[in-house]
């Protein structure tokens, strides 16, 4: 089974709820795992994971995925709601539960997994230091979701 | 933590709940039937089912060569999240609650919406109460049951307090705590961003469910915008109205215009996610 980030994240434009649960399905265990790792309790894994994919459904229009693999830029956004959580995202050891899901990936979204999540730096920055091209043209909402991502 | 992740069926009665969550808060981008959303809920339901032991143990699939590069324009996970403003505190002023006037339970338009509810949903009854009378009007929500028909979620909702009750252009929702209701939600058709019909109650200054915040405004010039949530929360805004001691909140959807939700509570920010 292949990722499909961009055939899934196309149907998830669309509207369409069945790419959501897809999405979820294929993703959503890795997720859990590496939210276990950093997060307090239960519950506070349980809304990071339920809000990286409720972020992946808002924003899919504005999705940029330089390799065209969501599992990545999923992990960058569950760290990104862990945060403020109180989630402990410092360092390595959180992937400690995902390594079998990171020795799937080829080197260059391994590569941008750890600059995302063991070295903290956001997504355009760690696509922007592997050379890899931001990807596509900017719509309007999209530009607006990216904004909305940011800030 | 530093326990071991949940596996097998700990994680897949997890990942069912989570997977509920997200589809019931996964607002449509069109306006679409309900019917059709119902039936992809409870379709990716019985999918967790179906996706069994693989996929519990954690035994994420292999990815093949690097897929081509995508065209999308970027959204970025943030490096940190911080709320984009300070929580908004409220005084309430008390003032004495006009009365609400006699209404039918059948037409919810008669209605009207107070700091004590709306109709027959009342703040501070007792659970089921208000059951006999919101029925005149509405039906409960059908339960979520698995594959062998038993009920997951008696309301179909996963948060079991939240009791709700449905019509053809809307719905109700008493969200009860220590056996009495303590929010009242109201609600249009649908939650998308389309603007929103008028439909149901109102408030004694004549606005809800269609309302635009301009209409709002002027019926109430005290109301105050509360709830920002950071990145990841909502981006619709509320705007909350103090009502002796409680507060009438208005939910505008991020790209509408007018009001597609309608909260009675003791709070000024709302759960939005009440299913959850």
């Amino acid at each position: 089974m292949t990722d499909d980030g961009p055939s899934l994240v196309r149907r998830l434009v669309s509207g369409d709820k069945a790419a959501l649960v897809t999405a979820f399905d294929r993703f959503a265990p890795a997720l859990t795992r590496y939210a276990w790792a950093v997060c307090a309790t239960p519950a506070d894994v349980e809304h990071v994971v339920q809000e990286s994919f409720l972020s992946l459904w808002k924003h899919a229009d504005g999705l940029n995925l330089p390799t065209g693999r969501l599992l990545p830029w999923l992990l960058a956004v569950c760290r990104s709601h862990a945060g403020p959580r109180g989630a402990d995202v410092a360092g390595g050891e959180p992937l400690r539960l995902v390594q079998q899901d990171l020795l799937a990936l080829p080197d260059t979204d391994r590569r941008l997994v750890e600059l995302c999540l063991v070295e903290g730096r956001t997504w355009s920055e760690a696509a922007q230091s592997l050379g890899l091209r931001p990807g596509g043209t900017s719509s309007r909402r999209g530009s607006r979701a990216t904004k909305e991502v940011q800030r | 933590m530093r326990s071991e992740p949940p596996v097998g069926d700990d994680l897949q009665r997890m990942l069912v709940s989570m997977k509920q969550n997200v589809l019931e808060r996964a607002e449509p981008r069109k306006r679409r039937g309900r019917r059709t959303g119902v039936a992809i809920a409870v379709v990716a339901l019985l999918a967790v089912g179906a996706a069994g032991g693989g996929v519990a143990l954690g035994l994420i699939p292999t990815t093949p060569e690097a897929a081509p590069v995508s065209t999308p324009s970027p959204t970025e996970p943030a490096r940190t999240i911080t709320p984009s403003s300070a929580p908004v505190l409220i005084t309430p002023t008390p003032t004495p609650t006009p009365t609400a006037p006699p209404y039918s339970a059948t037409d919810w338009s008669t209605w009207t919406i107070t700091a004590d509810g709306a109709g027959p949903a009342t703040l501070g009854s007792a659970t089921g109460a208000d059951d006999a009378a919101l029925r005149e009007g509405l039906t409960p929500a059908p339960p979520l049951v698995d594959d062998t028909g038993t009920v997951i979620y008696q309301w179909g909702c996963a948060n079991p307090d939240a009791r709700v009750w449905e019509r053809s252009d809307g719905k109700v929702v008493e969200i009860v705590g220590d056996g009495v209701v303590q929010t009242v939600v109201i609600s249009g058709p649908t939650d998308s961003s389309a603007t929103q019909p008028e439909v149901g109650p109102k408030t004694l200054a004549g606005v809800g469910l269609g309302s635009t915040l301009d209409e709002i405004r002027a019926a109430y010039p005290n109301v105050v915008q509360t709830r920002k949530d950071p990145v990841g929360g909502t981006a619709d805004t509320f705007w909350a109205v103090p009502d002796g001691g409680r507060f009438i909140v208005f939910q505008i959807p991020v790209d509408g215009s007018s009001v597609s939700r309608v909260y009675v509570g003791a709070t000024d920010e709302p759960a939005y996610d009440y299913c959850s």
